[in-house]
């Protein structure tokens, strides 16, 4: 009657003494497994320019039809090629991350990112666009540097 | 006609004398690649991957070239035909640059399919690419007004060459430089300056030519709806494509994307000129009336009142209210384009008819514009003067169109009736895009402002001068938002069909020619166009087959992998026989029960 009692008391009270494994979420994160997928990320060359030619070959790819683009020539206001996507989007409710989008890049422009707050206020917020997917550029970079 | 039989795979394959063994090989639905024979132009035999081995001849043939003669015995599967096949590929692909990604022919393209089904698996070459002008789409430099050139992914088949020469009739492109360095040149980089440039972008099997309108624009797989419709910018009534971009179907409704030729042999063969394959973008534009419109209040004062967007049945009893005051007086005309379809046309005179009695058909006008188009002597596709598609249709139903054909419309006694005030209500039906298709209406929209006319009912699809000036703007539709038929300058009725949706309140405007009637109290008995149709087909002769036309709806996207490039579509009517139905058949006529959804049937695994 008495033992079982103290047995699991000490084994609270060893515990107390371990290291902790709960992280203080969020104002502290636990880094993701490397091939974690997230929420997309639209890279950039290194010069600055958008990856990103619009073939459309991620929109093919998707299961689930979550992606939306369209092709535009550039008329040199834009950090990306003669060919680049003036809209891009995916649909979060639809995405299920799989990543074929990744796979099928023969650009290497789109990958899966580890952000995996995709929690919004709004439904209009449902959608990500260029905005929420590409790397932001250097500060520094002009459009005109890469005509 | 004298026929010749031959032996194909093992296959007797019966063909009209005269005929080429590919033109039997793809009759019979035997599959030989090709790319510089096209069954619209000449045969060149330049690109040499129709080879095929025919007994008792000591080396491969270009079936192309060959004609067929009795007793011939082809293989196109034999082992030397197929690693020669090979090698020609590998060639071909040798300098062809691997941007399929960026190039707009990527996913109809003659190259990929016939590589991908005859090529070798990988390519041998080890040094770089020959290049022209940059690499990608910076490759891309300007080829007139109507197109650009990439030569780096020309492969030199001398289509367009052919079709400069030999359509056009102005031989505008050639090959300069030889061997390695052969390259398609214009004079001088002028470019291709023609009526009919467009086509070459069908012609071309590879991306090498491609259209600015359809720059960037899609991916074939996006365009999963075809509707197979007509023409009616003028009165040739070319066979056209209409292709419609919806995919994904949350980010957008389907929209227009492009216009293609379809292959009629006896109006238009595989073409159609630059001004119906580019001129459709004010359909979907900023311009289009979306609702009706009416000025504040009845009466003289309503000239001051502002044209204000108001619905249907607000719109329809004053509509009335005025037609009745205007009908009294007794100088009451109709204004009607030519590009106004066979059903609005007919009940457009039933209405008249009803309203006017025995002078219904002198208050009735037909107008249409008439522009001569700068082509040369020789070409072979001419297009015609006249720009609207029914005015043989308009005389058929008893209009006077004066001269037809011959000239633009004669509006001057209209005119005069109008500035002499003898016609005090005028009602315009104008289905026609932002020029509109009446010439200079100017003085109309003047006679309205001075009060030499005391009501303008304008039909239309866009604001103009005249709809600015109108007392009352009804919305129409554009001829592919509504299944009509229209008669060309052949004397051919065609069907057009309707492949989207007016837009906002837009009715078809037979559908609001019937409605003004019923608030008339005119017995126009109508539910549908094909209810117009049908009674037209009773009442006119010549037409008893108007009501059996077929109409087509937007072909599913599952079928799209079966199309390929938009010109080569006769091709896929041979081969691939024994696949089911691919675009352009799936044919619905109205008042028939509807067919099932044509789907692939799945194989057995093994």
């Amino acid at each position: 009657m008495i033992k079982p009692i103290l047995v699991g008391l000490a084994t609270t009270f060893r515990h107390m003494f371990k290291k902790k494994v709960a992280v203080n979420y969020p104002d502290e994160k636990i880094p993701m497994f490397p091939k974690f997928r997230g929420k997309q990320v639209l890279m950039r060359d290194e010069n600055g320019l958008e990856k990103c030619v619009a073939c459309g070959l991620c929109a093919v790819a998707c299961p689930a039809d979550a992606i939306y683009l369209e092709a535009a020539e550039n008329d040199g206001t834009v950090m990306a090629g003669p060919r680049y996507a003036s809209l891009y989007q995916i649909h979060k409710t639809r995405c299920i991350f799989c990543g074929y989008c990744e796979e099928a890049c023969p650009v290497s422009a789109i990958f899966m990112g580890k952000d995996y707050e995709t929690a919004v206020y709004s439904k209009d917020d449902f959608i990500w666009d260029k905005s929420d997917l590409l790397v932001p550029g250097a500060a520094n970079a002009k459009p005109s540097q890469q005509m | 006609m004298d026929s010749v039989t031959l032996t194909i795979d093992g296959r007797p394959v019966t063909v009209a004398k005269g005929k080429t063994v590919l033109q039997a090989a793809i009759e019979s639905g035997i599959s030989v690649p090709y790319y510089c024979y096209h069954p619209g132009i000449s045969i060149d035999g330049s690109c040499r991957v129709c080879v095929v081995k025919i007994e008792k001849m000591p080396k491969l043939q270009t079936s192309c070239s060959t004609l067929c003669a009795d007793g011939m015995v082809v293989s196109t599967r034999d082992r030397d035909v197929v690693e020669a096949r090979a090698g020609v590929f590998e060639f071909l692909l040798i300098n062809h640059p691997l941007d399929c990604p960026v190039c707009d022919k990527g996913g109809e393209c003659p190259l990929q399919d016939f590589s991908y089904t005859f090529g070798p698996a990988e390519s041998r070459m080890d040094f770089p690419r020959r290049v022209f002008d940059g690499e990608g789409v910076k490759a891309d430099v300007d080829f007139g007004p109507t197109l650009m050139l990439n030569r780096n992914r020309c492969i030199l088949c001398t289509r367009c060459v052919r079709f400069m020469k030999e359509i056009d009739g102005d031989a505008q492109i050639g090959i300069v430089d030889r061997g390695y360095g052969s390259e398609i040149a214009t004079f001088q980089e002028q470019g291709v300056h023609s009526l009919i440039s467009g086509n070459l972008m069908d012609v071309c099997p590879v991306g090498a030519i491609l259209t600015k309108d359809y720059r960037f624009k899609s991916r074939p797989w996006d365009n999963p709806g075809v509707v197979d419709t007509i023409c009616t910018l003028c009165s040739k009534g070319c066979n056209t494509s209409a292709w419609l971009k919806a995919k994904p179907e949350w980010a957008r409704g389907s929209r227009l994307i492009r216009m293609t030729p379809r292959y009629n042999p006896d109006v238009n063969g595989y073409w159609m000129c630059d001004i119906g394959r580019f001129n459709y973008h004010w359909i979907e534009g900023e311009n289009r009336l979306r609702r009706p419109m009416m000025r504040g209040s009845a009466g003289s004062a309503a000239q001051a009142a502002p044209l204000e967007a108001s619905a249907w049945h607000d719109v329809q009893p004053r509509l009335r209210d005025r037609l009745q005051e205007a009908g009294s007086g007794g100088a009451f005309h109709f204004l009607a384009s030519a590009h106004a379809s066979m059903e609005e046309l007919f009940v457009l005179k039933q209405l008249a008819e009803a309203l006017l009695g025995g002078d219904a058909m002198k208050s009735v006008s037909i107008g249409w514009e008439a522009t001569e188009k700068p082509q040369p002597a020789t070409t072979k596709f001419k297009v015609p003067v006249t720009d609207a598609p029914n005015v043989n249709g308009a005389r058929d139903l008893g209009f006077a169109v004066g001269r037809g054909n011959e000239g633009p419309a004669d509006l001057s006694g209209l005119r005069k009736a109008v500035e002499a005030g003898t016609v005090k209500a005028l009602y315009v039906i104008d289905p026609a895009g932002p020029k509109g298709s009446l010439g200079d209406i100017s003085w109309i929209a003047a006679a309205r402002r001075s009060g030499a006319l005391s009501l303008l009912v304008v039909q239309a699809v866009v604001t103009s001068e005249l709809t600015e000036a109108a007392d009352f703007v009804l919305p129409g539709s554009a001829w592919v938002e509504k299944d009509a038929i229209y008669t060309n300058d052949q004397g051919r009725v065609q069907a057009a069909s309707r492949a989207i949706a007016p837009p906002g309140e837009a009715l078809e405007d037979w559908q609001i020619l019937v409605n003004v009637g019923r608030s008339l109290g005119v017995a126009l008995p109508y539910e549908s166009s094909g209810d117009v149709r049908r009674a037209l087909a009773a009442a006119m002769t010549g037409y008893s087959e108007a009501e059996r036309l077929a109409f087509m709806r937007p072909v599913p996207a599952s079928t799209w992998m079966q199309a390929s490039n938009p010109s080569e579509r006769w091709k896929w009517d041979f081969l691939f026989q024994d696949l089911p139905p691919t675009k352009g058949h799936n044919v619905q006529m109205e008042g028939l029960p509807a067919q099932a959804t044509p789907f692939i049937p799945l194989k057995p695994v093994q």
